[in-house]
C-alpha cells in the first residue's frame, strides 16, 4: 500500500472511526496533518452522515431517576440539565443552576470546552426571565457553531400582557457572546431548545401572550443561523377537529410538526424546507394495547431501509414504528438507562472545539476532569446504515435489525 | 448513448504485461476511462492500459461483469462483493490502483472500505508497516501526541 495516491489514502481514512484516527495521528506528521485538516474533517463528517451510524445520547430528565451506576450529581433536583442540541457530532450540554453552566462536548474525540458565562440582563423593573430557551447549530455561511439563548420577560400589565425576548448568540469561532435583535415572538411553553433543521433553529411561538392557547394562533418561527434573521415557517393545512398539542421534531434532516391528539399523532414532515405544499402527513395511531401508554412522540431517525422510524415516547421509551404495518416494536437496549430522558442523535465526528488541536494537553485535561465529576450521560451505539462488508451473514442480519445496542456511560 | 447488452460489441483491452482481454463493451464501460474512449470513438484498436497488469485486469473485469448484470439483486451483489474482496494486501493494492486509474467509483469504494475495515483499530506501528510510512516524529513529539489522546490507545 506504499504508493497509494493521497486522495485514495484520504478516502480510506474517511471511513474509519474517530478512535482509530486519533491513534493514526501518531503514525507520521503528514498523517497527523491530514487527519487534523478541516477538509478531511468535513469529508469524514459527510461519510459519517451518509452511513448513518449514530450514537444516541440520553440525558437524564430528572436527577432522581439517574441510574445507580452514575456519578452523584450536585445540582438541585428539577433544575434543567442535559443536552441543548446536537450538531455534526458536537453536543451542547447544559448544567442548569443559578448560573447556567454550558459546555460543548465531542464524545468521539472526548474533547470538552466550557463556554464563557454571560449574565442575562433583565429590562428595567424586572428581575428574572420567565423563560430561557436555547438552540445549537452550525452556521454554514461563516463555518461556525452557534448557541442561541432567548430570555423571555413578561410584563403583567396590559390586556394580554406584553413581553420582551432578549437574544444572545455565542460563536465558537469568537468564543464569545453577543446580543442580537430581540425575538419578536412569544414562547408559550417551556421549550428546552430550538429544533435544528436546514441551518435554522425552530420554535413554536405565538404572536403575543394568550391565556387560552389556541392552535389557530400558533406559529413556527425560525432563526437562520447564517443570516441571523427571524422568519416564519409556513404551516400545513391541518386536518380534522379537536384539540391537539403541537411539538417540533426533525427526521432525516426535515422539519417535522407533530400534532398530539391523545389517541393518535399526526406527524407532518416538511419535505422541502420552506415550501408549504411540501408538508406530508403520517398519521400514527397510538395503540394502548401495545405500547402503553404512549402519548407523546419525538422522531429520531429512519431505519436503514426506510420503512421504520425510531421514536422516543413519553421521554421514557425508545421505539420503532413500522409505517407500512402500522406497528410499534421496542428498541432493545442492553444496560441501564435513565427512567426519563431526552434523546439527541450524535454522529461520529472529528469536529474540533476551540483550541483542542493547539491547546496544551494539561489545560484540556483539567477542564474535562472538572466537568466529569458532575454528571453522566448515556450513549447508545446505534448502527444505522452500517457497512456490511466482510461480516458474516448472520452477523449482518443481526446488525440490520439493529436490536442490540451497547450502552456506554460517559461522565462529563 | 445507450449501451444495452443486446447491442454490445466486444472491446479488446491490453494490459501492461501485454495480455489482451476481450470484453463486452457494456461491461468495459463501467470503467469511466474506457467509456470516454468509446464515446470519443477511440476504442477500435486494442486499448492499451499501461498501469494495469493482466491478472488485475482480469479481476477488475470480473467485477465489472457482475455489476453490469442487470438481473443481479442488490442483496446478491452485496454478498458477491463481500466474497470478491477476500484477498491479500498485494491484490487489494493492485485493485485500488486499477480502480483509481480506470475510474470505477463502485469498485474503488468497495476496496477502500475493505482496506478501512482491515486497518480499523490497528496500532500506528502496524499502519507504518502497511503503508510504508516513515516515522518523522521525535520521541518527545510522539509521546505528547499519544498523551493528548491516550484513551484512544486503550
Amino acid at each position: 500500500m506504499s504508493t497509494l495516491p493521497s486522495d485514495v489514502i484520504m478516502d480510506i481514512l474517511s471511513r474509519l472511526p474517530v478512535k482509530t484516527l486519533l491513534r493514526f495521528k501518531s503514525a507520521s506528521k503528514p498523517w497527523r496533518d491530514l487527519i487534523d485538516c478541516p477538509y478531511f474533517i468535513k469529508a469524514h463528517l459527510k461519510r459519517s452522515m451518509d452511513r448513518g451510524d449514530y450514537n444516541l445520547s440520553l440525558s437524564p430528565k430528572y436527577f432522581e431517576t439517574v441510574p445507580d451506576n452514575a456519578v452523584p450529581i450536585k445540582a438541585q433536583q428539577h433544575s434543567r440539565t442535559g443536552a441543548l442540541g446536537s450538531c455534526n457530532g458536537l453536543l451542547c450540554l447544559l448544567d442548569g443552576g443559578e448560573e447556567d453552566n454550558i459546555a460543548l462536548w465531542n464524545p468521539s474525540t472526548r474533547k470538552l470546552q466550557t463556554l464563557p458565562f454571560t449574565p442575562i440582563q433583565p429590562p428595567r423593573g424586572l428581575t428574572v426571565a420567565t423563560l430561557v430557551s436555547y438552540g445549537f447549530g452550525y452556521d454554514s455561511v461563516n463555518d461556525d457553531y452557534k448557541l442561541v439563548r432567548m430570555a423571555q420577560f413578561t410584563y403583567s400589565s396590559g390586556l394580554y400582557g406584553s413581553f420582551e425576548s432578549q437574544v444572545d448568540v455565542y460563536s465558537l469561532k469568537m468564543n464569545s457572546w453577543r446580543r442580537i435583535q430581540d425575538f419578536p415572538y412569544y414562547l408559550p411553553v417551556e421549550q428546552v431548545h430550538g429544533e435544528l433543521a436546514c441551518g435554522a433553529l425552530h420554535w413554536i411561538v405565538l404572536q403575543r401572550p394568550r391565556w387560552n392557547i389556541n392552535i389557530i394562533v400558533s406559529l413556527v418561527a425560525a432563526f437562520d443561523l447564517g443570516l441571523e434573521e427571524y422568519r416564519e415557517v409556513p404551516l400545513p393545512q391541518f386536518l380534522g377537529e379537536g384539540c391537539f398539542v403541537m411539538s417540533l421534531g426533525v427526521l432525516g434532516g426535515c422539519l417535522c410538526l407533530l400534532c398530539h391528539y391523545g389517541d393518535h399523532v399526526d406527524m407532518w414532515v416538511m419535505k422541502e424546507y420552506g415550501l408549504k405544499e411540501s408538508w406530508t402527513i403520517l398519521s400514527i395511531v397510538l395503540d394502548p394495547q401495545v405500547i402503553c401508554p404512549i402519548r407523546y412522540l419525538q422522531p429520531l431517525t429512519y431505519s436503514k431501509n426506510g420503512d421504520q422510524i425510531l421514536f422516543v415516547g413519553n421521554n421514557s421509551k425508545i421505539i420503532w414504528y413500522d409505517f407500512e404495518k402500522k406497528k410499534f416494536t421496542d428498541f432493545q437496549i442492553c444496560g441501564n438507562i435513565p427512567k426519563y430522558f431526552e434523546v439527541d442523535i450524535c454522529l461520529e465526528s472529528l469536529v474540533p472545539i476551540n483550541g483542542d488541536v493547539t491547546s496544551d494537553g494539561k489545560k484540556q485535561q483539567s477542564s474535562e476532569k472538572k466537568m466529569r465529576k458532575k454528571r453522566s450521560i448515556v450513549m447508545l451505539e446505534f448502527m444505522g446504515r452500517s457497512s456490511k462488508l466482510g461480516r458474516k451473514r448472520s452477523e449482518r442480519i443481526k446488525r440490520r435489525r439493529g436490536e442490540i445496542h451497547n450502552v456506554l456511560s460517559y461522565f462529563y | 448513448m445507450s449501451l444495452s447488452p443486446s447491442t454490445s460489441k466486444m472491446l479488446s483491452l491490453k494490459s501492461s504485461d501485454g495480455k489482451v482481454l476481450e470484453v463486452e463493451e457494456h461491461v468495459a464501460v463501467l470503467c469511466e476511462t474506457i467509456k470516454s474512449l468509446v464515446e470519443d470513438g477511440c476504442a477500435d484498436s486494442p486499448i492499451p492500459l499501461a498501469n494495469v497488469d493482466g491478472a488485475t485486469l482480469g479481476n477488475v473485469m470480473e467485477w465489472c461483469k457482475k455489476h453490469a448484470d442487470q438481473k443481479a439483486s442488490a442483496d446478491d451483489l452485496e454478498d458477491w462483493d463481500a466474497e470478491f474482496v477476500e484477498r491479500d494486501q498485494g491484490e487489494l493494492y493492485h485493485l485500488i490502483m486499477a480502480a483509481n486509474y480506470l475510474n470505477i467509483k463502485g469498485l474503488l469504494d468497495l476496496i477502500c472500505q475493505k482496506v478501512a475495515d482491515m486497518i480499523k483499530g490497528k496500532h500506528p506501528e502496524k499502519i507504518r508497516e502497511i503503508f510504508n510510512i516513515e516515522n518523522d516524529f521525535t520521541p518527545e513529539q510522539q509521546e505528547q501526541i499519544r498523551k493528548d489522546n491516550s484513551w484512544a490507545f486503550e
